[in-house]
């Protein structure tokens, strides 16, 4: 349960912060979240990870739907990748990454601190 | 179970603490990777997020509503209204606030294309792509865009109606740049890893430079010297200058000049400069590698076709006037469409992104067009230095200094790379030992119109608010560079044509710098140029031909790009029927038909009179069956294509050597030189140790052009459809293939009214009707720059099928709101 709230909370707070900030900032909301909220260090991972990935993934397949991925099928051209599908997928993955590696960081600042 | 602590030097070390800088550091280095550009990649994760990256640029396509801004800057209140093309219509209450708004609307959909262009004419690409594009930045710098645009802008200055426009459309365009955030930008920036910057007024002159770059660099001084130093004066005017019988000169035949030429232009048609000179060395002692070095030009001339009709011919007896500007095929499009309308101004038609006002357009009582002149405008003038220093050259037997201007090039790390230019009185060496290592004992120096302090857009900004002929010859005084011929007509029935520019007493070959006589001394007053209004025959037409006949007083060099083919075709067209009308302007701009073929083909059938094989007999038989059109579903024009290049390449192959630079003749004087030569030396392939004759030649350039088919396409029955074949393209402006438009399908080539050929072709359709008053166009492009958009490239289809939009045209706003996608209002508070 704790799991699926941090999940919650990361992709809440990276999405508002998102709206303002950089996309590193989903990197702080996944720190802040795995020092406070994180059971164990896995655990900050992969909710930083699922949280933004959703997001991400969500926000970026609502944006090539009402595009009618005339964009996504130009620019997976240009990374030679098959589909529209696989352009949101590395999308959601790489930001899900970056911030699953910061929330297990702020995770283990917590062992320490 | 792993030990949580152990000890290192003495002391303590926990897992914990090494887990978390692990972490730490695995984390950050990803960070840094995402936000920084992996070679030519972007930076992955600034590209990637849908919050700020490459997704922001993809449009809602259904997401279009009307907005209301405020805008302080602004005088009074001005609505855009949004078309279903995405054509903005702008309504504004006085001039400045109409350019302010022309400047912040084409911003918006074409911000990356005006900055990538003006970085180009300015030399400053390596700050975006890094050092590959120093060698054309050193270029550029060093035949002197900047420099002429320093000029141009300081003579803009000077005059305060030009000056305030001018000020109003830089303005809107930084009112949107500031308006901008990261991951509002453009695409292409984001896809390169950088910023939009300041829009200066020293742009749009920048712009101008460009287009002067594009079509007024017909000269081939250094080519014809060489040419003349190796095989003579005599072979020179034969090959190039030799009067054939053309005839569809843009003047008509016989009209009469009551004028004579101003003094200084005798120097032109005199040759003696050459033998006289100590600098340039004479016939006798040929010094070839001294002109190794040379610009860059088309082979054949960008070209375009415009034309208007008196309404003595027409049906509804009103004028009809078309332009069709054939131009690189670019996406964003070169053009961006427009209608401006303000109490004093209600114009429709082409503008330049980053310029202000129409290039190509109509209002409600005139109409006109442009085609590129091709004059030379350009001379090479060889300096005599002191000594190696350079700082001082001979003229008139005293030593004058040279100006030193260091050019600072950034590259894209923030590195500098400083570049002096030498300039003389005549302009800039352009090549020396530090650039394409030029040798030989005297460098040349450049002198060029485009150097000059002008203000062209005075021209179209006058034009744009013209109501009859005196107006429009009066905006074409302001004219200098490119030259243009510009058509015109007028609802009260006036038609005409003028050539306009500054045309300067130049010379066809290097000029001797050492003497200050040589220098230019005269230029043709504006109106002198040749110009019509309303000729007899009931139509003016332009297609860069020749422009007028021995008659007019001034001379006009032969050696150049002039290209007779299409004038020949509209001429013909343009005099069949007395009833022409709107359907007949269409099928005129989608005309396939190849003059060059009709002269050449009859020509080489006769003469080919190899040992073919039975299939290659069957081949010619097919080809001898054609009706000389382009048609895309036709096959004939591939085998016609493939033999003409084949010819042309074993017969000018003369002309080819890397080191000795000379101008191939252009097609047109290659038909005529097939026809009235049959012994010239130039038949003669050095490659071989044969030697060639005219029959020869045409029997083996068949035979290779078959042999290249049937290797190409396996068999004569595989050979593709003239469409396929020429598979036009419209490419966006960093060459990324899947950001353009390839294999469009259409019809047309070079030499043919509907000019589309691979990478070129009709940048801009138009037809005005004075008849009932209407405009019609279209454009191989789209109206966004955005590759996000669906109106990016929207209108290429209906271009390639030679199809119009009717353009909404009123200065009424209700009207134009009937047809309106969305409308943004705009408050001044």
């Amino acid at each position: 349960m704790q799991l699926i709230r941090n999940i919650i909370i990361i992709a809440l707070l990276s999405f508002l912060l998102q709206l303002v900030f950089p996309w590193w900032i989903i990197c702080l909301a996944g720190f802040v979240v795995g020092y406070f909220g994180a059971e164990k260090p896995w655990q900050a991972f992969v909710a930083g990870f699922c949280a933004v990935f959703l997001v991400w993934f969500g926000y970026a397949f609502y944006i090539d739907h009402n595009n009618n991925h005339l964009l996504s099928s130009k620019i997976i051209q240009l990374f030679q990748l098959p589909n529209s599908l696989s352009i949101i997928l590395i999308s959601a993955m790489v930001g899900g990454l970056a911030c699953g590696l910061a929330a297990l960081t702020g995770r283990l600042l917590k062992n320490i601190a | 179970m792993l030990a949580k602590e152990f000890y290192f030097q003495n002391k303590v070390i926990k897992v914990k603490h090494i887990s978390f800088f692990l972490s730490l550091i695995v984390t950050a280095t990803l960070v840094y990777i995402l936000n920084h550009p992996l070679g030519p990649a972007p930076a992955l994760g600034r590209f990637l997020s849908p919050f700020d990256g490459f997704w922001q640029n993809a449009e809602n396509e259904k997401g279009f509503k009307d907005e209301t801004f405020s805008f302080p800057d602004l005088k009074d209140k001005v609505s855009v209204v949004f078309d279903e093309r995405l054509v903005p219509h702008i309504f504004a209450q006085n001039n400045e606030d109409l350019f302010y708004m022309q400047g912040y609307i084409t911003a918006k959909y074409r911000l990356w294309q005006m900055d990538i262009q003006t970085q180009n004419a300015a030399g400053r690409v390596s700050e975006v792509v890094g050092d590959k594009a120093l060698d054309n930045d050193r270029l550029q710098r060093r035949i002197g865009l900047q420099f002429g645009a320093e000029k141009a802008e300081e003579f803009i200055n000077q005059d305060p109606e030009s000056k305030a426009i001018l000020t109003a459309y830089c303005k809107g365009i930084n009112a949107y740049i500031k308006s901008l955030s990261p991951k509002d930008y453009p695409l292409e920036y984001k896809l390169l890893g950088y910023a939009p910057e300041e829009w200066k007024p020293i742009k749009v002159a920048l712009l101008l430079k460009n287009m002067a770059n594009m079509l007024s660099v017909y000269e081939f001084d250094i080519e014809n010297t060489n040419f003349i130093q190796k095989y003579g004066e005599k072979e020179f005017q034969h090959l190039y200058a030799d009067v054939d019988d053309f005839k569809d000169f843009i003047i008509p035949s016989k009209t009469p000049f009551d004028f004579k030429a101003e003094e200084g232009f005798a120097r032109t048609t005199d040759k003696p400069i050459r033998d006289k000179s100590e600098v340039i060395t004479a016939k006798d002692q040929p010094v070839y590698e001294s002109y190794n070095n040379v610009l860059k030009k088309p082979d054949e001339i960008t070209g375009s076709n415009n034309w208007a009709v008196s309404g003595s011919k027409t049906k509804s007896g009103k004028p009809l006037l078309c332009n069709d500007p054939h131009l690189e095929l670019n996406l964003p499009s070169i053009w961006y469409e427009m209608h401006l309308v303000s109490p004093t101004i209600n114009v429709y038609g082409a503008t330049l992104p980053g310029a202000p006002c129409v290039i190509s357009g109509f209002n409600d009582s005139i109409a006109w067009g442009v085609t590129n002149a091709g004059r030379d405008v350009r001379d090479w003038f060889a300096i005599k230095f002191k000594d190696g220093k350079q700082d001082e050259y001979m003229v008139d037997g005293q030593w004058e200094k040279t100006i030193k201007r260091v050019e600072h090039i950034y590259m894209k790390n923030g590195k500098e790379f400083l570049d002096t230019v030498l300039y003389t009185r005549y302009g800039p060496i352009v090549f020396d030992k530090t650039f394409r290592n030029a040798k030989g004992k005297q460098l040349l120096a450049l002198k060029w119109t485009a150097h000059q302090p002008s203000n062209e857009f005075k021209t179209f900004y006058l034009m744009n608010q013209g109501k009859n002929y005196d107006d429009y010859r009066n905006a074409l005084k302001n004219y200098t560079c490119p030259s243009q011929n510009f058509v015109f007509a007028s609802r009260s029935n006036d038609i005409a044509i003028v050539e306009q520019g500054k045309h300067p007493n130049v010379s066809s070959e290097i000029t001797d710098g050492t003497n200050s006589k040589n220098d230019w001394t005269a230029y043709v007053p504006s109106e002198h140029n040749p110009s019509v209004k309303n000729p007899e025959r009931g139509f003016v037409s332009s297609a860069n031909q020749f422009p007028v006949d021995a008659a007019y007083p001034y001379p006009i060099s032969k050696v150049g790009v002039y290209e007779n083919f299409r004038s020949i075709r509209i001429n013909r067209m343009l005099s069949d029927t007395n009833k022409m009308d709107l359907g007949y302007m269409q099928k005129m701009h989608s005309d396939n038909y190849n003059i060059f073929a009709e002269m050449i083909l009859p020509t080489l059938l006769k003469l080919e009179k190899g040992k073919e094989t039975a299939e290659q007999t069957q081949l010619l038989e097919f080809l001898a069956g054609w009706n000389f059109r382009n048609d895309a579903d036709k096959k004939e024009p591939v085998i016609f294509e493939e033999w003409a290049n084949a010819f042309n390449d074993l017969l000018w192959d003369e002309m080819m050597d890397p080191n000795l630079p000379m101008k191939r003749p252009n097609s047109y004087l290659t038909a005529n030189f097939l026809k009235s030569d049959s012994t010239s030396i130039f038949y003669d392939n050095l490659q071989t140790g044969e030697h060639e004759t005219r029959d020869m030649l045409v029997s083996i350039s068949f035979q290779k052009a078959a042999a290249k088919l049937k290797e190409k396409y396996g068999s004569f029955d595989k050979i593709p459809d003239w469409g396929t074949y020429k598979a036009t393209s419209v490419m966006h402006l960093a060459k990324l293939d899947p950001l353009s438009k390839l294999n469009v399908y259409c019809g047309g080539n070079r030499g043919i009214i509907n000019a589309s050929s691979d990478r070129h072709g009709p940048s801009w359709r138009m037809i005005v009707d004075f008849g009932d008053m209407k405009g019609y166009c279209v454009y191989p492009g789209g109206e966004s720059g955005n590759p996000g958009s669906k109106f990016y490239d929207n209108l290429v289809e209906k271009w390639s099928k030679g199809e119009y939009f009717e353009a909404n045209f009123s200065s009424d706003i209700e009207t134009v709101k009937r047809k309106a996608l969305f409308t943004n209002q705009f408050n001044n508070k």
